[in-house]
């Protein structure tokens, strides 16, 4: 059963992007447009990873991933941000609300997807 | 696949459009002075999101200028440059070239020269503590963090090229954690095998990361696990779960690249135990852990960690607290944008086509009904939920009029630049929503009035000093609905239309006779006559060979109209008329010659039984009709159309429709009215062309086709003293 | 089924629709008909060339309705039980021609496609090509002769009764 990740990102252009060549490497994609979104969406399609940008509307990405940790049965759940910010403060504090890795835009797909099935094999 | 991404991109762009326009709304506003946070949260998104997809799709100009002006924004962001008059100004200036540098992206235009504000904004990143006063460099020193950041990533995340132009090279973003490749003195063939030593901390485990991964990775790899240490493992009912007690050692052949084995190492927490070292000797077999120790320089292990680590947890709270104060604040604004999905507007389209068949099919089927069985509850309910379907739909296809007016403000600073002349833009009503077709239409006629409210009716700051006016002139756009029609207006307060210089320009064009006589308003309107142009000198703005008669044909082909209204010396008002929809028209059903024809309701006036002798001939052909004691031109329908040269109907045997047009109030004869409803207008373009006097068609309730009239159009090809330039209704 | 008929589906390179139009038989490309109607009174037109007898109302969609007889510089058609319309495509514009009666759909092959001969016919191009076609359609029409009937290839597009013409204003 191929894994099943939740895309959360307000730009449509990159969740059809990481759609796109996420399917094509076998997994199975959800989308979600905004931190609010997310955290309705990872309750209902419970994914096996959840890739989530950072600057969003309403909930931004440091919000939507210290909700999710919040949910018991999302302690273990691999979460990888997705964002074109770099700087060590943000990636100490994707960290501190519980992110597992964190990937900076633009991504070269394949390595997209080693990077994921580092965490989600 | 390509395709896919071509659609992929389109969205992109689409994205892009919109957060050009919160950009610019927010940018608008701190130059009005509102700095707040949000506001300048919501311009720092939407850059940001441009540069995010900008990058995906390889546009590397767009990415590298939209980085740069994040960066200056990020700043403000956060705190540390204040958003002065002259900063805003720059970002004001850098976002149109932001917006150059999208259209050059998508291939509308050259890339624009961004060199000068590309230094520009580097100078106000640099200059940020200074600038704003000596005593600021000590708070700004902080931020350096960040810039400084590629080498050591001490979060165990994902280093990160800061560099730009890498982005090409190496467009994940990847890079080997902190090694520098002269720590390793002459890489030989004599290079020892890898031995790597592995022991998570707690915090590994910690954020859904599982070091067994990383221990499978590796052996996928070609490692071999030689050694468990487990000695930390407390008692059974002590054991925490969650807490790291192992401590894995595998070697690795040595071929492998160590940043193959960093990579592995990926999302291991920071504090966890990573160290990677070659074995002294080019021996095969692995040797046990005594060995490897004590191996001179040539190990890299990642010492920093432990202090870092120490570092790290008393500068996070911080940082922490802040945004989660920032947030709600930033929520108010975006709730606005509620949860949206992307239709393709053919499929909305195909939709109000439906519904308006569906209309159709209902009245059909009433009219075929027993009066009894129509008056049956369940069909009024029907047609009701039916007509509340159609104005759903129909509010789909609705948008504020803003999308319209946002490349104005633009507009308004390059005409600025290009004229010398000062204007300030003041806008209303922008929340309108009208029709999307209608949207994209008046796109061009509005930029036409703007232009030539800036060229010809904004007068020289030293011309406007001269006559008592302030130097800066004020363009008012505004739009609001009026019944079914929208009213979208472009105001200048400048010099107004010199009117004698109009009429003299008419008359040598030959399209009018120098003795013709004009009120002020007909004269106002020879603006818009094909060809006329009265700049005295052909400026690259307006003048270039189309004008006001673009915007004419442009808005009648809507099935709106245009006005003018003008005082010397104090300014001139364009005025577009539009329809709300262009799919649904209120309309008069009535009879004529055994078809019927739909006449807008919004032309008509009233509905006369003449008596005997209220209609008379005033020449052999024409009719007028006396109406409270003044007499209405009578226009039958026949002689418009030129169906029959003698109509032998007699007037007291019709209706006369009072209507109004642009020629005046005229009466039209019909044998009778039928009904009054809402149809749906159908094109006539779709599979014929379009015919000059006719709006289209609608289908009425037995399935046959009823003509719209276009009154204004009907009435001006038939009208004898009418200018001759009223060429409308045929246009794309 | 005749054996020349066998071949002639074997070596078909499309398929025609033909149908009589006063005494002439005349051909479409099969792959424009949308469809066949009966005949119904169309709504006039102001102000559209003679041809043009109005429009009428297919499935939801306003389509023209053109005499093609007129428009070929022939008197107009008489109505009569079996005069019905065509319905064709025409680079995505729809349109309804009036014609006598549908004969037959016949496969024919490029190669038995003949120009039309350089005839004074007013306008070029309207007539892309002749071909014979088996003697089946109907006795007596002008168009048979002993070799086999021929059929007038139209060409839609060259007709321009869907494009707007100065002329037809």
């Amino acid at each position: 059963m191929s894994k099943l990740i939740l895309t959360v990102d307000d730009s449509a252009s990159m969740r059809m992007l990481l759609k796109t060549s996420l399917t094509a490497q076998g997994f199975a994609i959800e989308g979600a447009n905004d931190g609010v979104h997310g955290l309705e969406r990872i309750q209902e399609v419970n994914p096996d990873l959840l890739i989530t940008d950072i600057n969003m509307p309403k909930m931004d990405g440091f919000g939507l991933i210290e909700e999710v940790r919040k949910l018991p049965q999302f302690r273990g759940l691999p979460i990888l941000v997705l964002s074109t910010e770099f700087s060590d403060e943000k990636k100490a504090r994707a960290r501190e609300a519980g992110a597992t890795g964190w990937i900076t835009k633009p991504f070269d797909p394949t390595k997209l997807g080693a990077a994921i099935r580092r965490v989600c094999p | 696949m390509s395709d896919e991404l071509d659609e992929i991109q389109a969205i992109f762009f689409e994205e892009c459009a919109e957060g050009l326009a919160t950009a610019e709304e927010g940018l608008s506003a701190m130059a009005a002075g509102d700095v707040s946070s949000e506001v300048i949260a919501g311009v720092f998104r939407a850059v940001h999101s441009i540069k995010g997809g900008s990058g995906a799709f390889g546009h590397a100009a767009l990415l590298a200028f939209s980085h740069r002006f994040e960066n200056v924004l990020d700043e403000v962001r956060g705190g540390k440059i204040e958003p002065t008059p002259e900063v805003t100004k720059t970002m004001l200036a850098a976002f149109d070239l932001l917006s150059d540098h999208v259209a050059a992206a998508q291939g509308q235009a050259g890339l624009p020269n961004d060199a000068e504000m590309l230094a520009e904004l580097d100078r106000i990143l640099e200059t940020k503590g200074a600038s704003a006063g000596g005593a600021a460099p000590a708070a700004a020193a902080p931020a350096p963090v960040a810039a400084a950041a590629p080498a050591a990533d001490e979060m165990g995340f994902v280093p990160v090229v800061v560099e730009l132009e890498d982005f090409d090279a190496d467009p994940f973003g990847f890079e080997p954690v902190g090694v520098s490749l002269e720590d390793f003195d002459a890489p030989a063939p004599t290079l020892g095998g890898w031995i790597i030593r592995f022991r998570p901390s707690r915090a590994a485990m910690a954020n859904g990361a599982e070091p067994m991964f990383v221990i499978r990775e590796l052996e996928e790899s070609g490692a071999r696990v030689i050694d468990v240490d487990s000695s930390a493992l407390p008692d059974l009912r002590d054991l925490d779960p969650e807490e790291g007690y192992l401590q894995w050692t595998l070697s690795m052949p040595a071929e492998i690249e160590e940043s193959v084995i960093r990579d592995c190492f990926d999302f291991v927490a920071p504090d966890s135990v990573i160290e990677i070292e070659r074995e002294a000797q080019p021996e095969p077999a692995p040797v046990i852990e005594e060995a490897p120790a004590p191996i001179a320089e040539a190990p890299v292990v990642e010492a920093a960690i432990a202090e870092t680590v120490a570092a790290t947890p008393v500068a996070a709270p911080a940082p922490a607290a802040a945004p989660k104060a920032a947030a709600p604040a930033a929520e108010g604004k975006a709730h606005e944008a509620a949860q949206t999905i992307r239709v393709d507007l053919l499929k909305l389209d195909l939709l109000l086509n439906l519904v308006g068949e569906l209309v159709i099919r209902g009245s059909i089927l009433n009219d075929r009904l027993s009066p009894r069985d129509q008056e049956r509850v369940e069909l009024p309910e029907l047609a009701r939920l039916t007509r509340e379907i159609q104005d759903n739909v129909m509010s789909l296809r609705a948008q504020p009029i803003r999308q319209a007016f946002s490349r104005v403000p633009r507009m308004l600073r390059d005409l600025a630049t290009e004229t010398g002349k000062q204007v300030i833009l003041e806008t209303t009503g922008e929340m309108t929503e009208v029709d999307k077709g209608v949207i994209e239409k008046i796109g061009d006629p509005l930029t036409h009035m703007i232009r030539n409210a800036v060229d010809h009716g904004v007068e020289s700051p030293a011309e406007r000093i001269a006559v008592g006016k302030s130097p800066e002139g004020t363009i008012r756009l505004s739009a609001e609905q009026k019944g079914a029609r929208i009213f979208v207006r472009v105001s200048d307060d400048g010099r107004g239309i010199n009117r004698e210089r109009v009429r003299a320009k008419a008359v040598e064009k030959g399209i009018i006779s120098a003795d013709a006589i004009l009120s002020n308003e007909e004269i106002d309107q020879l603006i818009c006559a094909p060809g006329f142009s009265t700049a005295e000198t052909i400026s690259n703005i307006s003048g270039r060979g189309v004008g006001m008669d673009v915007v004419r044909s442009n808005v009648e082909a809507l099935g709106g109209r245009v006005e003018i209204h003008s005082t010397p010396g104090e300014g001139t008002t364009f005025t577009m008329a539009l329809p709300l929809t262009l799919a649904i028209l209120d309309g008069m059903i009535v009879r004529f010659a055994e078809q019927r024809y739909v006449l807008p309701l919004a032309n008509v006036i009233e509905a006369v039984r003449p008596e005997a002798g209220q209609v008379q001939p005033m020449t052999p052909t024409s009719e007028v009709i006396e109406l409270r004691g003044s007499y209405l031109p009578v226009k039958r329908l026949s002689e418009m159309f030129g169906l029959a040269a003698n109509d032998p109907r007699d007037p007291e045997d019709s209706l006369v429709i009072i209507v109004d047009s642009e020629a005046g109030n005229v009466g039209l004869m019909v044998d009778a009215i039928d009904d009054r409803r809402e149809v749906v207008i159908k094109s006539l373009d779709e599979n014929l062309h379009p015919i000059r006097g006719i709006g289209g068609a609608t289908i009425l309730g037995d399935g046959s086709i009823a003509l719209i009239l276009d009154i204004d159009a009907l009435l001006a090809g038939t009208s004898h003293n009418n200018t001759k330039y009223a060429p409308k209704g045929i246009a794309a | 089924m005749t054996p020349t008929n066998v071949e002639a589906i074997a070596a078909a390179d499309r398929k025609i629709v033909t149908f009589i139009l006063g005494k002439q038989v005349f051909g479409i490309d099969m792959k424009a008909l949308i469809e066949i109607r009966e005949w119904e009174e169309p709504t006039p037109l102001p102000s559209v060339p003679h041809f043009i007898r109005g429009v009428t109302n297919l499935r939801g969609t306003v389509v023209p309705v053109v005499g093609l007889s007129e428009r070929l510089g022939w008197e107009p058609s008489v109505l009569h039980s079996r005069s019905c319309i065509l319905v064709v495509n025409i680079s995505g514009k729809r349109a309804g021609f009036l014609v006598d009666h549908v004969a037959d759909i016949i496969p024919i092959s490029d190669s038995d496609i003949q120009p039309a001969p350089d005839v004074e016919v007013g306008e070029q191009g309207i007539i892309s090509g002749l071909v014979q076609v088996p003697n089946k359609i109907q006795a007596g029409d002008e168009a048979a002769t002993e070799s086999g009937t021929m059929v007038l290839l139209l060409d839609l597009e060259a007709l321009n009764v869907t494009r707007h013409l100065d002329l037809a204003a």
